[in-house]
């Protein structure tokens, strides 16, 4: 699984929305281990082609802070 | 009552904007885009739904670009001061709303910006010219109202939009008065900003208001603070639309403004235009049959569902309360466009204002003709 990072909530719920189009089931979370540059924020967990998600989300003009690999 | 004074705010809104409203007070009272509890997670997607239904209607791309403000005056605000630069120069049109006007008035006094103001002729291209001539090599935007709020006059907007773009300016459309009412496609208009108010055609609840920006500018902001995002850092986000929302948004405002859009969707923006312009045509060609009856246009052709009049030897405050009396709600005095009336010759008298709304029927107008013979008998 994986995990999208974002500061807006605004661009976390766009995201969401259009890895659910890709096909993808996704949960939005409130970022629970922000570093310290980062603040508040959102992430979305994902089960997923993280590559082709984060081309879509370029694509749409989605900023996101960075991702990682969960559990 | 009978009220014929949707120009200012839109008056009863519709039964869903009501309920939805009452209903968000319960169901969405969290605040938005802060807190993950269920609520607030639920009341943050309410908003963004209504992002994209604002996105629908005006047809922009994306609902990060839809930033909510507390009225069209806020978003004009926030738009002009956010593209200001120091030796800037404005090019505004003599039907302008003090929104605009005393905003640049503003930056100039500020020693910021300066400002030219071109007179909106009846002829299109004469207009166009009139722009042309005031551009400078410091310009930095064509700032115009979609139509006189009033005389109802729609300016030629999606031209003065191209000529912006055809010399690298920038267009920021004022659309209090047209948005709901008359179609506007943001991108194949060539808007770069476009600022509406949310409680008059759009039939949302008072205190909203939104700003479309369609373009990759890095603008400045005039309100900084929490935005849910980013808090560490001492400087405001960059990211949209959380540089523009500092603070606790007007919840349910929002939502209802949604289905206020609903509302219009459903009916549809040309079915509104007909009917209230039917109205007003009715309204325009019996006025002019009376006597005493000062009318400001020959003809209610190319004009948003706005008419303006006068009662020989009254005020028009005086005739507005006398219309009061009856109760009848309108609008008088100078409708806070002192440009537009300068233009008119109506800067003294100002001038009685009707503005229907798609809840306005024939027997309304019929009511207001009788009283104003009446009056000015």
């Amino acid at each position: 699984m994986y995990k999208i990072k974002f500061s807006s909530v605004t661009h976390a719920l766009k995201a969401k929305e259009i890895i659910e189009n890709m096909g993808y089931r996704a949960k939005i979370n409130k970022n629970t281990n922000p570093t310290k540059n980062e603040g508040c924020g959102y992430s979305i967990n994902f089960k997923g082609d993280v590559s082709r998600v984060l081309v879509r989300l370029d694509i749409n003009k989605i900023k996101y802070l960075g991702y990682e690999l969960i559990r | 009552m009978t009220y014929l004074d949707n120009s200012a705010t839109t008056y009863p809104k519709p039964k869903v904007v009501i309920d939805s409203f009452n209903k968000s007070m319960c169901l969405f009272g969290a605040n938005a885009g802060r807190g993950f509890y269920d609520m607030a997670i639920k009341t943050t997607e309410q908003i963004f739904d209504v992002r994209k239904k604002i996105c629908g209607l005006f047809k922009c791309e994306n609902p990060e670009n839809v930033v909510f403000t507390y009225n069209c005056t806020t978003a004009l605000n926030m738009a002009i001061k956010g593209v200001a630069q120091k030796c800037g120069h404005f090019i505004i049109s003599d039907l302008e709303h003090n929104s605009v006007l005393r905003t640049v008035e503003k930056l100039k006094q500020d020693g910021v910006c300066d400002y030219s103001v071109a007179e909106v002729d009846a002829d299109d291209e004469k207009t166009i010219l009139n722009f042309k001539k005031c551009i400078r090599k410091n310009t930095i935007a064509i700032i115009c109202t979609g139509a006189s709020n009033v005389f109802g006059i729609i300016t030629p907007f999606k031209k003065l939009a191209k000529l912006a773009h055809k010399n690298n300016l920038l267009f920021i459309l004022d659309a209090a008065q047209i948005g709901g009412v008359v179609p506007v496609n943001i991108n194949l208009n060539n808007i770069d900003i476009l600022c509406c108010a949310g409680h008059k055609g759009l039939y949302g609840p008072t205190g909203t208001g939104v700003m479309i920006i369609n373009n990759n500018i890095l603008m400045n902001t005039i309100i900084e603070g929490g935005t849910g995002s980013n808090s560490v850092s001492q400087i405001q986000p960059d990211i949209l639309p959380d540089r523009f929302e500092s603070g606790t948004p007007n919840v349910q405002g929002i939502i209802g403004l949604g289905k206020g859009v609903d509302f219009i969707n459903k009916i549809g923006i040309d079915n509104i235009y007909s009917h209230e312009k039917m109205l007003i045509e009715y309204l325009f060609e019996n006025l002019k049959s009376f006597d005493k009856i000062k009318l400001y246009c020959e003809q209610y052709k190319n004009c948003a569902p706005i008419l303006s009049f006068n009662i020989e030897n009254l005020h028009s405050e005086e005739t507005a309360q006398l219309l009061s009396q009856y109760n009848i709600a309108v609008r008088a005095g100078l409708h806070c466009a002192p440009l537009a009336h300068k233009k008119a010759g109506t800067l003294e008298s100002g001038t009685v204002r009707i503005s229907p709304s798609v809840f306005t029927q024939k027997k309304d107008v019929n009511f207001l003709l009788k009283c104003v013979r009446k009056i000015a008998k």
